[in-house]
């Protein structure tokens, strides 16, 4: 038996040998399996879910499963919580071969020990082939936010530095060139990664923090243009000083696209007062997950727009994308 | 109408070449240039290798080859710990199934 | 490519050059949508003198391609058997009714390619299916086609064929420089398509119509090195062809490109969309190469295609007589989201440049 069928979706045995055999035996298993965890843990609830569909769901540099840890975990990281709990609803297609499925529970399990968050809870379907694209995953994570740390994305304020904790459009690139069959090979991997220990360090770093974030659909610039307008503040960004690896310049100069809308999985913008910005940009730097962090851009008064200053001494606005970005020969 | 970025040519097979873009690779045709050798720099477009660049005047104008070995040299944005791990599993096909 | 050092400090130089040398109102045009983007993309605009004006040219070949070709690949898209590819900047132009993406969402077989070579292989791989090419572009791309169509016939592959929308430039600036309305002091000229065609197509410009012409490349400081050496023309009387990218054009251009494209392909007219048709500015297969014309091969019939919406002034756009925002449905009705003409949609066209950019 070395695919999943309809019947491990039935909640009969089938299914409870899939829970004990792949699921329990990765993530851990409870002393009793109740209907909902009910976990210790005190203050204010930091609580996100996101839903992982990522084509290829397996990418250089991870899969779909690490993917579904680490972009849960990094969003309650970003808001100062530690992330502790986390669930995980699969859905699955019919004639998915376990073997691949192990991997991606491997790969979840690993993560989370890394990130040092315990999976709790789950759920799994099975639907019809073709129903799905293999497999789906949705993870939910709650973390607990320390009194008296408040960050939100509408505190930043005019003087403050943006900074961003290393190279940008990693993850997007990487996906693309091993989804598209476009014919370029790299050897870039994606930067997913969990965030939780950096984002400590950057806290403990800048006692003024503002807010992070970490971008991931549409990039830097996406992530930015938000910031922009729930602060009600511009923001301008320095060209020279964004990191880009050589090989995602090279990838998106070839296919036309914008690396600074090409989606990050494992970086952290913050956005600091302007004195601690050193200070913070240390702290990156010194984390093996911040190698490569700048300082990238101020924050101005003024309309809440991003605006990149040039190498060439110009300025270009940089505008919310309508939706994907095609390859172009024009 | 115009998207076209030079790059190195590699290696040879017949009409087609694996020209390297400063870290990524792609084969390109040759059929328009005919007269492409190994270590030629071309311009490539559509999949095409579409002209020649010429080395002496390149170097006079944005030292196009010069910025690309001043960037290898300063690179310091190269994999950290974790990534460089990750690489070497993606390769090595752990996180993967073989390919 | 990665901003080098000492980028600014040549930069800073070429715009002092440009300052010394624009003495009076002066509009120089950009022809190639490529060139628009890149201008867009460093912020040159904000750079250049008062005084000097940079104007977007008709040189988007998406932009340009009729309604009624979009529409065609839509219909053929939607016939069983069929997959129409294409390069990506087709996805989201407006036809009359839909767009590719639309289409395709819809469940019409589209796949966006990168090369042509790609679209050619997806017809060796699946041989019950007729695979068609959406042929646009102007003299760069056109002989990545032909040469395609070349490897086509000689492998004996009969499922491959090609939407012809193929355009060409040289005549197309005669018809803006003859044009009444438009004031153009001087051509911006398109490096890559000249790299194909080299720089004698351009020499009755400068000759005839005393209009200076700059074959210029598309990194930041060779499009100010260009407008320099442009105004630099401009102040001492001259009108002569230039060439800016001498590293990457040959004064003969590529013989050999233009050679297969000769081979496959003959002049016909074209219809250049919200401009109007300019004779013998098209492309189209020759009679040996006739069983690759996707429009014989894939008859289908067609509602009369749709004008230009009413306040769309793409045409106008395009030929440099009105800037993006003095278009009544710019920014309004005609967004990035929801483009009226395939000027705000095309990524490169004048619109969705100058609505990106800010006219930065």
């Amino acid at each position: 038996m070395s695919v999943v069928l309809l019947d491990h979706g039935e909640g009969g045995a089938a299914s409870a040998r899939l829970l004990t055999e792949v699921f329990l035996r990765h993530l851990g298993a409870p002393e009793v399996l109740e209907d909902a965890a009910v976990v210790p843990g005190a203050g204010r609830l930091a609580i996100s879910t996101d839903s992982f569909v990522v084509r290829p769901a397996f990418f250089p540099g991870g899969n779909i499963g690490k993917l579904a840890v680490c972009g849960t975990v990094n969003d309650l990281a970003v808001m100062g919580a530690a992330p502790r709990y986390l669930t995980c609803g699969f859905i699955l297609e019919e004639g998915l071969e376990l073997a691949k499925l192990e991997l991606i529970v491997q790969a979840m399990a690993a993560t989370a020990a890394e990130a040092g968050v315990t999976m709790v809870a789950g759920d799994t379907k099975v639907v019809g082939r073709g129903e799905v694209d293999g497999v789906y995953i949705n993870t939910t994570g709650v973390g607990f936010v320390p009194p008296e740390l408040n960050l939100s994305a509408a505190s930043c304020q005019p003087g403050d530095r943006v900074l961003i904790s290393g190279p940008v459009g990693d993850h997007g690139t990487a996906v693309m060139l091993a989804r598209e069959g476009f014919g370029i090979q790299s050897d870039l991997v994606s930067d997913c990664q969990p965030l939780g220990d950096l984002a400590t360090e950057v806290i403990a770093a800048s006692s003024q923090l503002r807010c992070m974030r970490d971008p991931t659909r549409g990039g830097l610039a996406t992530t930015l243009i938000e910031l922009c307008e729930a602060s009600d503040v511009g923001i301008l960004l320095d060209e020279p000083a964004l990191p880009i690896r050589r090989e995602v310049r090279a990838a998106t100069d070839l296919l036309g696209l914008d690396p600074l809308y090409v989606a990050c999985e494992g970086r952290l913008i913050a956005v600091t007062p302007a004195a601690q910005a050193d200070a913070a940009l240390a702290a990156m730097r010194a984390h093996p997950r911040g190698a490569g962090a700048a300082i990238v851009g101020s924050v101005v008064s003024g309309a809440p727009k991003l605006v990149l200053e040039t190498a060439m001494g110009g300025r270009r606005p940089l505008v919310a994308l309508e939706g994907a970005q095609l390859p172009r020969i024009c | 109408m115009c998207l076209a970025v030079p790059g190195k040519v590699m290696e040879l097979n017949g009409s087609m070449g694996r020209c390297d873009f400063g870290g990524v690779e792609r084969e390109l045709c040759m059929d328009l240039l005919p007269e492409v050798e190994t270590g030629s720099w071309v311009l490539a477009h559509a999949g095409f290798a579409i002209q020649l660049l010429d080395e002496e005047e390149a170097k006079k104008t944005l030292d196009l080859f010069q910025e690309w070995a001043d960037f290898e040299a300063e690179n310091t944005l190269g994999p950290t710990p974790i990534e460089a791990a990750n690489a070497s599993e993606a390769g090595g096909g752990s996180d993967g199934p073989p390919a | 490519m990665a901003p080098r050092l000492d980028d600014r400090a040549r930069a800073d130089a070429l715009v002092a050059r440009i300052e010394r040398a624009v003495t009076k109102p002066t509009a120089l045009m950009e022809v190639c949508g490529t060139h628009t983007m890149a201008i867009g993309h460093h912020g040159l605009r904000s750079r250049m003198p008062e005084g000097l004006r940079l104007v977007s040219g008709p040189g988007c070949p998406v932009c340009v391609t009729p309604c009624e070709d979009v529409d065609r690949a839509i219909a053929m898209a939607e016939l069983p058997d069929v997959i129409v590819t294409t390069f990506g900047d087709m996805m989201k132009v407006p036809g009359s009714r839909s767009t590719l993406a639309k289409a395709r969402a819809a469940g019409a077989n589209v796949q966006v390619v990168y090369s042509p070579i790609d679209a050619l292989r997806l017809a060796q791989q699946q041989p019950d299916k007729t695979v068609v090419f959406v042929g646009i572009g102007f003299e760069t791309t056109t002989p990545t086609i032909a040469a395609t169509m070349l490897r086509a016939k000689s492998a004996g592959v009969d499922n491959f064929c090609v939407l012809p929308a193929f355009k060409v430039v040289p005549e197309a600036m005669e018809a803006l420089v003859l044009s009444p309305q438009t004031k153009i002091d001087g051509f911006i000229c398109p490096g890559h398509v000249t790299a194909i065609i080299g720089v004698a197509p351009y020499a009755p410009l400068a000759a005839k119509y005393g209009v200076p012409c700059v074959v210029t490349g598309f990194e930041a400081l060779d499009i100010l090195e260009g407008v320099a050496m442009l105004v630099e023309q401009l102040a001492a009387g001259d009108a002569r062809v230039e060439n800016q990218y001498k590293r990457a054009v040959p004064d003969e251009g590529n013989p050999k490109a233009m050679a297969i494209t000769r081979q496959v392909l003959q002049p016909c007219d074209a219809m250049w969309r919200g401009v109007g048709v300019i004779p013998g500015t098209g492309l189209e297969p020759r009679p040996e190469y006739a069983s690759m014309d996707a429009r014989a091969r894939l008859p289908v019939d067609l509602p009369p295609p749709a004008d230009l919406p009413k306040g769309c002034s793409c045409g106008a756009v395009m030929l440099g007589l009105m800037l993006p925002n003095e278009c009544p449905l710019f920014g309004k009705a005609c967004t990035p989201a929801s483009a009226v003409g395939p000027c705000m949609v095309s990524s490169e066209g004048a619109c969705a440049a100058y609505f990106k950019y800010g006219g930065a």
